[in-house]
């Protein structure tokens, strides 16, 4: 059995769908809010930050809860090699805390900036296409994703630009491989204008995570994505047929959409590690 | 010469009360922080060549009497016409300030289309946006202590340190005393610096 | 009993007419002379300030329904099986099913939130959201969706510039509020018309999940009787905003409406989420420990309203102490304290043995003081076991009466003046070129594709979403996590239509709402109503809202499933607006809005309008009508909106509605789409456009023999119909199914491989035109009103 924290912020409000995400890929979730008690976090073997707006994204969009006690045993936690996942505001939460891109652990490298794009501002929800490049995060986090695969997942942000205003932290980040997930076009292409590239970010970035790859600030809607039901009937996609010809057929809508390879990928490192061989922190958990 | 709208809330600041709180959590003994405020700034500029004093009147105007601005019912504002706002600017009494903007162009010319769709200013440049954060505080000596509550609150480093401004997508300046308009017009105008790697 | 101060009480009795109206009028009080009479006669003696603003609350249009409740009481049908709680608390409550044992019910609610919009748009729209979200909430349901429907002026008239503010004022406060709520959009619609240019409208309906044996209800419990029970407060510290913000929804908005921007109140999303999570443990540990408890909503009147209508729908009294409301700032007056609209707050009534126990979870489990400054819960109050309602400050009362006193309620029979007989319409001018005229039409403000505001509000939170709005006519979610339980919501309304024929306009978009809702294969189970008109006290805008009312009953009782003889589509909830007017006194149109909600057995049967594949058969159902009154067609020929409506038969629409939802049920529909406004022509195109993208299949329409003599009429009626979308398999078996209806349909095309939408006429072809060039029209048209 795997346990999953489902951190529970002031402001956050994707906690459920994220814990239901969790469970039907077998892992245990539960909601843990950011004031329990100093000592239930090491509890966890895994770590969600859902989306939302904690603390109202006050000062900024993941400021305040970057600062929380809760966070700091989440990042010894992940010190240790435990996954850390954060989904949308939480991924705001991971950056402004300093976990993603981590070059130099605990220093903050990089802002998720308001979106950018020609004549469009402000909150943007839509569906968008995901493509994966391998790095360090593909065994936690895009295992079984075929090369070339176009995954489609919802967006709802306004602040999701990944920008950072280092060009060493530039340069890491892509030479290193840490933009795990990025906007493509839906043939998987480079997505080169809106809404493809729906918010500017660098790199096209959706997903970044730390060197060790075990911390991923993810700006689309995973658990959006779980079940076939949540896909638009028409995406232009292998899913979209798919959605069409589960009309009518409620076993084929509660089975899985796209978003749901994230989560697979997630448990089935934290229920069969022998797969991946030694993690780092392993030992110390048990 | 440019003029000023300076906008803050009259009800909680909820964005300046949590940065309070959250922001003496960060302080090491001896430091107090007493209290934190928060301004929107907009900046407008005549065209190049001309004076603000073609457009104050209908600006001002627009400020009192329409919602592009202000909401009374929850903000108050002050305006300062070109010659209103005289030479330089005094932070509040016995606080000293931040001031920030993005990195990117600060320049809203969606704001500005809008407003001149409603009230036609002719000599209007552009609309620039900032943010300000007025602090009280006080070091173990007595005085405001500004460069260790700015290394401590300011700019965002680490998770102890800074908390108002991501330089990765702001900047900032020190609001110490009188600072003369024409520095903060041109900080606010000019291309952002690049960041300084941090030590 | 103490004795009530004389520096309290505001001397109204013994001043003639005049002399009361100016008193009134200073207080800031908007009761009439003859109102303020009746309350000195209730209470037996002047009244205090604290018992005037009451007064002045609970008999504003708004919260007393004053002219309107006659008429609906005598019109509208309330009850069904479906129906566990019909109007009369904060929102109707209908059966939705039962999965693994439990029963759920749909919980559903409907509201105006329309002057503070115009005055103050961002925190209007979003207030409104705010307010309909609690008064779901508040019967113990999780909220699952808002929608909302959206009335502005003319976008390209002459007060475009403000328009145009309006309604981005009002989009960033729908999305600025339900998104940070953490609740989907589920859709709503928006029109366009310049008799909304000074007053616009913003209609909210807010759908929720509570199961059956968990329906709250607003009322001190009788368990009171046996043991001590006090009121609870919870939420944001009282403050001054909204006082007085019922009596202004109830206004005529004034020449200068900068004055009346401080009646608007101020919303906070966030707190709203904390509070929905705290309530929602809360409830959770009373319902375990079954603790019979009440739970009600602030809004409008704040306090006083809450708590004694808390009281007296239970039959007890209650003593409120005003020194223990947290409030913002020390001296706010004993009215302001007891009557101001601040949101984000809740009252709950619970035995006094376990009030420690729920103020804990909320100030500390959910930790409300250092989340929110200011935001606790706290004792506020004591139930009576006699009827006495008491409000005191320092020790004092400032106000006492019977609750039934308070809650008497008043009425007011309005004079009726059926609008003088319009001279026949002027006959339409024949389209001289049809490609270049469909162009235009695509773009107009009340046909282009809403998605330039929709992409602002979250539909894909909660991850209960199946169809979104804009994707088919009628929203689609999976309330009950893991059960094929389904619920479909849609909202209607049409100002051209009720204006040219207040009856029948009416019927019609109860008849639309109801196609939404079987055309995505839903079973239609309820209505709600939202009476948005103008000053009820000029008799023609009263008998254009009595005919509208009528016109909503006798559709709701004659398009259920069968017919007249059997139950209806019951009205479970609703609300009137009425002043809603210019500054020079005109109304705008009357726009009864109608929000229908459906359910399914089986969500998984459900469609959307979108076509699914090249070489299937497009069929009609509906024939098309020369009555052009009112349409879209009417008002890109000649700016005029008069004219008769196409007819509706009800025994006829019933069947087509309901042969309809046999057909999607059954599976032999890859699309259905209602015909509305626009008619054929804008519908088939949508069809082809999809909701979310286009799938490269183009269709082509021969439109000869439709059942109209002029080609304007078969392409642009909007009389009542669908075209389905029907492969060639499933052709035989929807055939057949209609005939058993005895429904007519017409064979009306077929879809294509290649990427072309073609309209054609005999042997003309009227219109051949690209896919993407005319998406592009159909889809940039509102986006800079969005930007």
């Amino acid at each position: 059995m795997a346990r999953v924290a489902v951190v529970q912020i002031p402001g956050v409000n994707c906690e459920y769908e994220t814990a239901r995400a969790l469970e039907v890929v077998g892992l245990t979730a539960r909601i843990v809010r950011w004031n329990e008690p100093a000592s239930v976090w090491s509890e966890f073997d895994a770590y969600v930050i859902p989306g939302g707006f904690a603390f109202q994204d006050r000062i900024r969009a993941g400021a305040v809860a970057a600062k929380l006690p809760a966070v700091d045993r989440i990042a010894a936690e992940a010190e240790r090699g435990k996954p850390v996942l954060g989904i949308c505001n939480g991924a705001q939460v991971l950056v402004e805390a300093g976990l993603v891109p981590g070059l130099h652990p605990g220093r903050v490298e990089m802002a998720l900036a308001p979106n950018r794009a020609p004549r469009r501002e402000g909150y943007l929800c839509r569906w968008s296409w995901l493509g994966v490049t391998p790095g360090p995060g593909s065994s936690w986090y895009a295992r079984n994703v075929r090369p070339g695969q176009v995954i489609p997942m919802p967006i709802a942000h306004g602040e999701g630009r990944f920008l950072t205003a280092d060009p060493e932290v530039q340069e890491r980040i892509e030479i290193e491989n840490l933009v795990l997930y990025r906007f493509v076009a839906p043939s998987g292409g480079r997505a080169v204008r809106y809404p493809f590239d729906p918010n500017g970010a660098t790199l096209q970035a959706a997903g970044i995570t730390n060197r060790a790859g075990n911390i991923l600030a993810f700006m689309p809607h995973p658990e959006r994505a779980t079940w076939l039901r949540q896909v638009p009937l028409e995406l232009k996609n292998a899913w979209g047929e798919s959605r069409r010809a589960a009309v009518g057929n409620w076993e084929a809508l509660e089975g899985p959409g796209p978003g749901r390879i994230l989560f697979q990928s997630l448990a089935s490192n934290l229920l069969s590690p022998s797969a991946e061989g030694a993690r780092p922190g392993r030992e110390a958990r048990s | 010469m440019s003029a000023v709208l300076l906008v803050g809330l009259k009800i909680t600041d909820l964005s300046a009360w949590t940065a309070l709180e959250t922001g003496r959590r960060l302080l090491e003994p001896g430091h107090t922080l007493s209290r934190i405020a928060r301004e929107q700034l907009l900046l407008f500029e005549p065209e190049p060549g001309g004076k603000a004093e073609t457009f104050e009147r209908t600006l001002g105007e627009a400020v009192r009497q329409s919602n592009f601005f202000v909401n009374p019912n929850k903000e108050r504002y002050r305006f300062l016409t070109s010659s209103e706002r005289g030479e330089s600017w005094s932070p509040p009494d016995s606080a000293w300030g931040i001031l920030s903007r993005v990195r990117e162009d600060t320049r809203d010319d969606g704001l500005k289309a809008r407003l001149l769709r409603e009230h036609p200013m002719p000599g209007l440049g552009a609309i620039r946006r900032a943010k300000v954060w007025w602090l009280w505080s006080r070091g173990p000596d007595g005085t405001p202590a500004a460069p260790y509550f700015r290394e401590t609150l300011g700019e965002l480093r680490d998770q102890r340190h800074g908390l108002l401004v991501n330089p990765h997508a702001e900047t900032a300046m020190l609001l110490h005393g009188a600072t003369p308009w024409s520095r903060v017009d041109r900080f606010l105008i000019q291309p952002a610096p690049a960041l300084r790697a941090a030590a | 009993m103490q004795q009530l101060d004389n520096a309290h009480i505001l001397p109204l009795s013994g001043q003639d007419e005049q002399a009361l109206a100016k008193l009134l009028q200073r207080e800031g009080l908007r009761l009439t002379p003859g109102e303020a009479r009746r309350m000195l006669e209730l209470l037996g003696r002047d009244p205090t300030r604290v018992e005037a603003t009451i007064f002045d609350t609970m008999w504003s249009e708004h919260c007393s329904y004053k002219s309107s409740r006659w008429v609906l009481k005598a019109h509208l049908p309330v009850e069904s099986p479906r129906v566990i709680l019909g109007p009369g608390e904060d929102a109707g409550v209908v059966r939705l099913g039962v999965h693994q044992g439990v029963e759920y019910a749909l919980v559903i609610a409907h509201e105006s939130h329309n002057h503070p919009s115009q005055v103050v748009p961002t925190e209007g729209a979003a207030t409104g959201i705010g307010g309909i979200v609690r008064d779901v909430a508040c019967m113990g349901a999780e909220v699952i969706g808002v929608l909302d429907a959206l009335r502005f002026g003319d976008p390209d008239g002459p007060r475009a510039a403000p328009v145009r503010e309006i309604v981005r004022g009002v989009v960033d406060g729908i999305w600025q509020y339900g998104d940070a709520l953490g609740v989907p959009n589920l859709g709503g619609d928006v029109f366009f018309s310049p008799r909304f240019d000074e007053n616009c409208l913003v209609n909210v309906v807010s759908l929720g999940l509570v199961r059956a044996d968990r329906v709250v209800r607003s009322r001190v419990p009788e368990a009171a009787s046996r043991e001590p029970y006090v009121l609870i407060l919870v939420g944001k510290p009282t403050d001054e905003t909204g006082f007085g913000g019922a009596s202004f929804a109830s206004a005529v908005l004034e020449e200068n409406a900068e004055g009346q921007r401080g009646h608007v109140q101020v919303p906070d999303p966030f707190l709203k989420r904390v509070l929905l999570e705290a309530n929602r443990a809360v409830l959770e540990w009373l319902h375990h420990e079954k603790v019979a408890f009440g739970f009600k909503d602030l809004g409008a009147g704040g306090i006083a309203c809450a708590s004694s209508e808390l009281a007296a729908a239970g039959g007890f009294g209650m003593d409120v102490d005003l020194d223990r409301v947290p409030a913002s700032r020390e001296d706010l007056p004993p009215e302001v304290l007891a009557c101001s609209e601040t949101q984000e707050r809740f009252a709950m009534v619970v035995p006094e043995r376990v009030a420690e126990r729920v103020l804990d979870f909320y100030n500390k489990t959910y930790a409300l003081p250092e989340v929110y400054h200011g935001a606790r819960a706290a004792i506020v109050g004591r139930v009576r076991p006699d009827k006495h309602y008491r409000i005191l400050k320092s020790g004092q009362p400032v106000g006492d009466a019977l609750v039934e006193v308070i809650t008497a309620g008043i009425e007011h029979r309005r004079a009726e003046r059926p609008r003088a007989t319009a001279p026949p319409a002027e006959p339409l001018p024949p389209v001289e070129d049809h490609e270049a005229f469909f162009t235009r039409m695509v773009g107009r403000p009340n046909l282009a594709s809403r998605e330039p505001i929709f992409r602002y509000y979250d539909t894909e939170v909660q991850g209960r979403m199946l169809i979104r709005a804009g994707e088919a006519d009628a929203s689609v979610l999976a309330p009950v996590p893991g059960s094929k339980l389904g619920a479909a919501i849609t909202v209607d309304g049409n100002p051209w239509w009720v204006a040219a024929d207040p009856y029948w306009g009416t019927a019609h978009i109860v008849a639309e709402a109801l196609r939404n809702l079987v055309a995505v294969g839903s079973e239609p189970v309820a209505l709600t109503d939202c009476l948005n008109f103008g000053n009820p006290e000029d008799p023609e805008v009263f008998a254009d809202f009595v005919r509208s009312v009528r016109g909503l009953g006798d559709a709701a009782r004659a398009l259920g499933p069968e017919g007249p003889s059997g139950p209806p589509v019951a009205i479970v909830s609703g609300n009137v607006s009425f002043y809603n007017e210019s500054r020079s006194g005109r109304s705008i149109e009357p726009s009864p809005i109608i929000a229908g909600l459906g359910v399914f057995d089986d969500v998984s049967v459900a469609t959307t309008f979108g076509i699914k594949r090249a070489g299937s058969v497009l069929v009609l159902s509906g024939p098309r009508q020369d009555r052009l009154g009112a349409s879209q067609l009417r008002h890109a020929l000649t700016g005029k909106t008069d004219g008769p409506l196409p007819e509706l038969d009800f025994d006829r629409e019933r069947r087509r509605i309901h042969a309809t939802l046999d057909a999607v049920r059954s599976g032999c529909v890859l699309a259905a789409h209602d015909l509305a406004e626009g008619g054929l022509a804008i519908a088939a195109l949508e069809m082809a456009l999809g909701g979310y993208e286009a799938q490269g299949i183009g269709m082509q329409i021969p439109i000869s023999g439709l059942g109209s003599t002029r080609p304007e009429s078969r392409l642009y009626s909007e009389a009542p119909g669908f075209l389905y979308e029907v492969a060639k398999e499933h052709l035989q078996q929807f055939l057949g199914l209609f005939e058993r209806w005895g429904v007519d349909v017409t064979m009306t095309g077929r879809t294509l491989a290649e990427p072309r939408f073609r309209i054609l006429d005999g042997g003309h072809t009227l219109v051949d035109l690209d896919l993407e060039s005319v998406q592009r029209i159909h889809a940039d048209a509102l986006k800079p009103l969005a930007e």
